[in-house]
């Protein structure tokens, strides 16, 4: 028996006493082997087993049950007086598809494109729709207004 | 849940998530099955006093969270580490007791009746446990009354296995000191008891 299987024994004897069934299962069979070599160990472990074995034991007790079911039932009647329930509010639903409804719409739009390229309607429009825009060909001092400067230089403006 | 016949066939699995929803018989079952070991625990750790309150604080924590038990497996665990938190944090609180103090007779609270083989031995032996530190007497309650491997009582006590060996040993070796005086007395008391 090595130092180490030797410490091994001791620490599971100091803590789990002198029975080898309540030993880690995972020690139980090699610790059993070198057990024998370890008698006062096993005799001390055996005292203090003794001794545990006399501490008093509560029994079950019945009314600790019954006062935890009672305080269930208790919670559930306030998770139920919780629940407050409204009448249902029926949503009225449309009985046509959103897409039908879209449809005029979108022929509308397809109406407005087809007139405004053809422009079918321009004399009944104001011109500040139908008038002349400006080009990417424009002269830029046009836009500007530069082109304007000599003659509003000549006008009395004083 | 049908009847008693049935329902010792059904698994913790479904009575939990019977639990889950709000099936108060099943939770019964679930009290029924597990609240001995859970008593055991608080009763051992706290010497008597709120041992009621403590397991009434684990059963209720498991009727509102009972999906906090992700396998069923693991339910006695999980209950072993919950009542073991609530008995530490209320003997934290309280006064430092004796188990010689735990009413051992009706006190007027419901369930606080506690039958108990009352030798001068047993009463020597409750002393000195109730000496020990909350801990020492938690791992000792875990591991040698309730049978919980070193693994099962390293997680109930948030601990490392190694530590749990050390705080037994050092229970075991705190209780013999502390009957030092009285110990081979003990030993032929219990000895003669039982013969």
């Amino acid at each position: 028996m090595s130092e180490r299987d030797r410490q091994r024994l001791r620490a599971v004897i100091a803590a789990y006493g002198a029975d080898a069934r309540r030993w880690p299962a995972a020690d139980r069979a090699a610790l059993t082997e070198i057990a024998a070599a370890e008698d006062a160990a096993f005799d001390k472990a055996r005292e203090i087993d003794l001794i545990l074995s006399s501490a008093s034991a509560p029994q079950d007790d019945e009314r600790s049950m019954t006062r935890i079911l009672q305080a269930i039932e208790a919670d559930r009647r306030a998770d139920d007086s919780k629940v407050l329930t409204f009448p249902a509010i029926g949503r009225p639903r449309s009985s046509i598809s959103p897409w039908l409804t879209a449809l005029p719409l979108a022929a509308s739009l397809a109406i407005g494109f087809y007139f405004g390229a053809r422009g079918t309607l321009d004399a009944i429009l104001p011109a500040a729709i139908v008038g002349d825009v400006a080009a990417v060909g424009d002269d830029p001092s046009d836009l500007s207004g530069v082109s304007d400067m000599e003659e509003l230089a000549g006008d009395d403006t004083t | 849940m049908a009847g008693t016949a049935a329902q010792t066939a059904v698994s913790d699995a479904e009575l939990l998530a019977a639990v889950s929803r709000r099936d108060d018989k099943a939770f019964a079952e679930l009290l029924r099955r597990h609240h001995g070991p859970v008593y055991r625990v608080a009763w051992r750790v706290t010497g008597g006093y709120e041992a009621e309150d403590i397991v009434q604080e684990t059963f209720v924590k498991l009727w509102h969270n009972p999906a906090q038990v992700r396998d069923a497996s693991l339910l006695r665990g999980w209950l072993m580490r919950v009542v073991s938190n609530a008995a530490i944090d209320r003997g934290r609180r309280r006064r430092p007791g004796s188990l010689d103090d735990a009413p051992d007779v009706p006190d007027g609270r419901p369930g606080a009746e506690i039958t108990m083989e009352r030798n001068s031995a047993a009463r020597a032996v409750d002393g000195a446990m109730a000496q020990l530190p909350e801990r020492q007497r938690l791992v000792l309650a875990l591991v040698y009354f309730e049978g919980l491997s070193n693994i099962e009582a390293a997680a109930a006590m948030d601990s490392s296995v190694e530590a749990v060996e050390s705080l037994l040993s050092r229970a075991r070796r705190s209780l013999k000191q502390s009957l030092a005086g009285e110990w081979r007395g003990l030993l032929q008391s219990i000895a003669g008891d039982r013969a």
